[in-house]
């Protein structure tokens, strides 16, 4: 029988949203920054994962970061290959 | 013929008897029946019980889970009371340290000069007396927690890579949240 913790995730190509059923609402759910919405973009740094606006503010200076990975969805042959020590793969394929 | 009477009157009680265990078992069976019927209403409503019993415990889970949610929110807003409006003044304390870094020649000048840097410095104690803090970027190692990366430069003699060589713009944090991440360049 499912849980009564439902989210609802809205995972889209720039920026991400959460929700929870409040009654019979939906309610944003912020982040730290209190935010309503993230931006949809991870990195890899040391072994590390980082996710959100931390990751965006350091895509510059980090090759190991990936952003707008839906856009790729569905691209015949694209793959993503980055070096995540905590990871078993290192290479994507969105 | 007493014979037969006998037989006759043996054969009446034992039909009558008979017919009396019929009844009785008819009747045995109508109230097995009805016992049955009673079982399994009890079992349907013990059922039913159990569900609503289940959904009331439930609901009040949610209530729970709400009231921990809404003191949360509160305690939030009221600890960054101000986010939007201190964002907000952030533009213009970057123009009020723009117009302190003009050069000015004449005496007339450096008066006008010396005011905006006691507007400047006003602001800032104002903001600082609200939690909002300008974030230390200029030669220390790159945080994107608080600031954001907008150019590398290639990292020179004696320098550690990843610090930071300029801040294009200060950021500010209100308490322990970034309001507006430093725009800085990274050496590496």
């Amino acid at each position: 029988m499912a849980s009564n913790k439902i989210i609802g995730i809205d995972l889209g190509t720039t920026n991400s949203a959460v929700a929870v059923m409040e009654g019979n609402e939906p309610k944003i759910i912020t982040n730290p920054e209190g935010g309503r919405t993230t931006p949809s973009v991870v990195s890899f740094k040391n072994g590390e994962i980082q996710v959100g606006e931390v990751a965006k503010r350091q895509a510059i200076t980090n090759p190991n970061t990936i952003k707008s990975i839906k856009s790729h969805m569905g691209e015949e042959g694209y793959t993503v290959e980055i070096e995540a020590r905590n990871t078993r793969h290192n290479k994507f394929q969105p | 013929m007493a014979k037969e009477e006998t037989a006759n009157v043996a054969e009446e009680a034992t039909e009558e008897v008979e017919a009396t265990q019929a009844t009785d078992e008819q009747a045995t069976t109508e109230a097995d029946d009805q016992l049955a019927t009673l079982n399994q209403q009890i079992t349907d409503l013990q059922a039913q019980l159990a569900t609503a019993e289940d959904q009331a415990l439930r609901a009040q889970a949610e209530i729970q889970n709400m009231t921990k949610r809404t003191k949360k929110e509160q305690a939030q807003l009221l600890k960054y009371e101000g986010q939007s409006l201190a964002k907000s003044l952030l533009p213009v304390l970057d123009n009020l340290k723009r117009a302190l870094s003009i050069e000015v020649t004449d005496e007339h000048g450096e008066q006008l000069k010396k005011g905006i840097q006691m507007v400047h410095d006003q602001l800032v104690s104002s903001l600082k007396e609200h939690h909002v803090e300008e974030v230390d970027a200029l030669g220390k190692s790159f945080d994107p927690n608080t600031q954001q990366a907008v150019q590398t430069v290639p990292v020179e003699d004696g320098q550690e890579p990843e610090t930071v060589v300029e801040v294009l713009q200060a950021g500010y944090t209100l308490h322990d949240r970034v309001l507006r991440p430093a725009m800085v360049v990274v050496a590496q």
